[in-house]
């Protein structure tokens, strides 16, 4: 059986960046990204009339609704990813900085491909930087 | 990684940096200049790390972290050292760089390694039966996290003997250790997949080793590379089912596999020990004014040293560069190369079905119709591709250039089914700039290609047998065999165009120091109407915009949008086919 049919995927990125110095000892900085992709079949359409012209089957060998429904179901995508930083670097004194860094990362699967890889992961960063 | 080889790399760069402190001890004082970070990473996690967390330790709960950073010098040395661990061993990062004896003598040493976490399979979406005709899957190690841990060291190094002649050395190792999921296959009575945990252990190491001599505007150089790839840890083995008769489960079907429990554990996900030796040669003429020559030789042999067969590469390639007045300059470009690989006998295991209507004999002997079995494999990845390009480049302002490009290349294949393909491509640029703020750029590019790499016969067997087998015995007269139904297929299927066009225009518009927005909208097309049962098509859309803004000294802002749809128009075929 064939069918000319489509697979389409669409995938878009945004990111905003900021950076602000907050007096001469201290500065603020914060990143958002954001994915958010897709993929599907389009137009997948199996039945008797187009794909096997002339045969004639046992009646309920082939169940064409169904494969059709199902077969293009199974590569479904759809994936959205968020992360989140915001941090302070603050100047301790003239040599030694103190770093911090926030972060939140955020994956949703909506469409399961062999497994839910839906996760999220919150972290937190912090440490003296001795610059010579 | 074993441990042997950490210990030798530390050893590596405690030498290094021990080199390092030596020669600095003997150079003129000067100040060293560095940084030293000392801090921790706290984590919490919920879910599947597999996407959120692909490439990086990310552990739950607290982790040390220590960065450092040392370098400095003077005119007789200097020296650039650096090193990163997360808390985790999966994840450091330690580079060293020197220059002596006035930069005649110059040695890098880097190793890195990260983690890189690997999908696992559940396999719980297999289960599925009619009567005895059950398709199933069994997972040995079902609660496994698969997960490599890559490594990558690279020492190299170089000194000029003379003012024309250097020579360089570099060492390299590739590894990955960890553990990811192997699969396999059992056929009769069941399709049965078996996933078990493959341990892995693999190294790629690479030696190379030249010299390069220039003599005014004259050079040449020479490398030789050995590389080897190895897994270290033992290969799997899998005890496959009786195959027997799917639907009756009758010991009737021995004769139509290869090998079943009766062979007991056979091994499966056999990684072969691999071995390329290269040899590049290499030499450039600049001519007097903007003018160049250069060309080039790299011959290679590559070898499967567990299965005794390989491939040989040999490649010549030249480029020539040369002005037409003050405005105007010419490029061609050439590049010849052979692939030649080895064909392979194939010795098909024929067991004896033990009963039923094959009772006694082989397949082969029951479908005649099959032979002959046994073949030498044809060499299809052979190949000898021809690429000629000239690009003439024009610049008729300082505001201004224009580019007109042509490509041919041609493929030439012995033992496949398209024996040669040939692509013309034409190509074209611009850029402008109207005004102090504004850039404006565009190309475009356009390909026809003749007989494009094709997989004959690939789909769409003949409607052979309409009506199932009573009761599914595949011994019939009017029953359809596997090699029967592959025989019949008549689609060609390809993923290459004939035709192909892409188009990029994009801007910069910067009014001022403080804002700049640029954007810039591609576009692919291609598609493939030669096939005999189908068309072929791939369009690819990618708009995308990025800003700046700095209203003042103590503020920045960058944001970006990118976008990119693909759309796939191609033939989906589904066999029904059940033997």
């Amino acid at each position: 059986m064939l069918d000319q049919a489509g697979y389409v995927s669409e995938n878009q990125t945004a990111f905003v960046n900021m950076q602000f110095l907050a007096g001469p000892r201290a500065e603020f900085f914060a990143t958002t990204m954001f994915n958010r992709g897709t993929a599907t079949i389009k137009d997948f359409v199996y039945d008797s009339s187009n794909i096997i012209p002339g045969t004639a089957l046992p009646a309920g060998a082939l169940d064409f609704p169904l494969m059709s429904a199902s077969f293009a179901g199974f590569s479904d995508l759809d994936y959205r990813s968020i992360t989140q930083t915001v941090g302070v670097n603050v100047r301790l004194s003239g040599n030694v900085l103190l770093n911090t860094m926030f972060s939140i990362s955020d994956l949703r699967d909506s469409q399961p491909f062999l497994y839910d890889t839906t996760g999220k992961r919150v972290g937190f960063m912090a440490g003296v930087n001795w610059v010579f | 990684m074993s441990m042997r080889l950490a210990r030798l790399m530390t050893l590596g760069l405690v030498v290094v940096a021990a080199l390092s402190g030596s020669v600095l001890a003997q150079a003129p004082q000067q100040k060293p200049e560095g940084s030293v970070f000392i801090g921790a990473t706290f984590g919490n996690n919920t879910g599947n790390l597999n996407r959120v967390a692909e490439w990086c330790v990310a552990k739950d709960g607290t982790l040390p972290t220590v960065n450092a950073q040392l370098w400095g010098g003077n005119e007789s040395l200097s020296y650039d050292l650096l090193a990163s661990h997360s808390g985790d061993n999966r994840e450091q990062k330690y580079a060293a760089a020197l220059r002596t004896a006035n930069g005649r003598l110059k040695a890098n040493v880097t190793f890195d390694r990260f983690l890189h976490r690997l999908d696992h399979d559940p396999l719980d979406y297999m289960d599925a039966a009619i009567g005895n005709f059950v398709t199933r899957a069994t997972d040995y190690n079902p609660t496994d996290a698969y997960e490599s841990t890559n490594g990558f060291w690279k020492a190299d190094v170089e000194l000029a003997a003379t003012e024309h002649i250097r020579f360089f050395a570099s060492h390299s190792v590739q590894m990955a250790d960890g553990l990811r999921q192997s699969m396999t296959l059992s056929h009769c009575a069941n399709c049965h997949v078996q996933s078990y945990s493959r341990k892995l252990d693999q190294q790629t190491q690479t030696l190379a080793a030249g010299a390069r001599v220039s003599a005014g505007r004259f050079s040449a150089d020479y490398t030789f590379e050995h590389r080897t790839f190895e897994e270290k840890s033992p290969t799997l083995t899998n005890k496959y089912d009786n195959a027997i008769h799917p639907t009756s489960l009758l010991d009737i079907f021995v004769s139509r596999v290869q090998y079943d429990d009766g062979n007991g554990p056979l091994p499966f996900d056999l990684l072969p020990k691999q071995t390329k030796q290269t040899n590049t040669v290499r030499a450039a003429y600049a001519f007097a004014g903007d003018g160049a020559l250069s060309a080039g030789l790299t011959q290679s042999t590559s070898k499967n040293d567990t299965g005794g067969f390989g491939a040989d590469f040999m490649g010549v390639n030249g480029r020539l560069t040369f002005p037409l007045g003050k405005k105007a300059y010419v490029k061609a470009f050439f590049r010849r190369y052979e692939i030649d690989t080895d064909s392979v006998f194939v010795d098909i295991v024929e067991p004896i079905a033990p009963a039923g209507p094959a009772a006694g004999l082989t397949y082969a002997q029951q479908y005649p119709g099959m032979l002959p079995l046994d073949y030498n494999t044809k060499p299809t990845g052979s190949r000898t591709p021809v690429e000629m390009a000239v690009e003439l480049a024009y610049r008729p302002t300082k505001k201004s250039s224009v580019n007109l490009g042509y490509a041919y290349e041609a493929i030439e294949r012995e033992d496949f089914h398209v024996e040669k393909t040939t692509t013309n491509t034409f190509k074209g640029s611009a850029y402008f700039r109207p005004a102090k703020t504004l850039n404006l750029r565009a190309r475009a590019e356009l390909a026809m290609t003749t007989d494009p790499f094709t997989n004959v016969h690939a789909a769409l067997p003949a409607i052979l047998q309409t009506t199932p087998t009573p009761g599914g015995m595949p011994f019939g007269p009017q029953s359809l065999q596997y090699f029967e139904m592959y025989n019949s297929r008549k689609a060609n299927l390809s993923a290459s165009p004939t035709d192909s066009l892409f188009v990029d225009g994009g801007f910069t518009w910067s009014p001022n120091q403080a804002f700049t927005v640029s954007g810039h909208y591609r576009f692919r097309d291609m598609k493939n109407d030669a096939l005999n049962f189908s068309d072929w098509s791939h369009a690819v859309h990618m708009p995308g915009v990025e800003i700046y803004v700095a209203p003042n000294d103590r503020f920045t802002l960058a944001a970006g949008w990118g976008y990119q749809k693909d759309t796939l128009d191609t033939v989906f075929s589904t066999l029904n086919f059940g033997g």
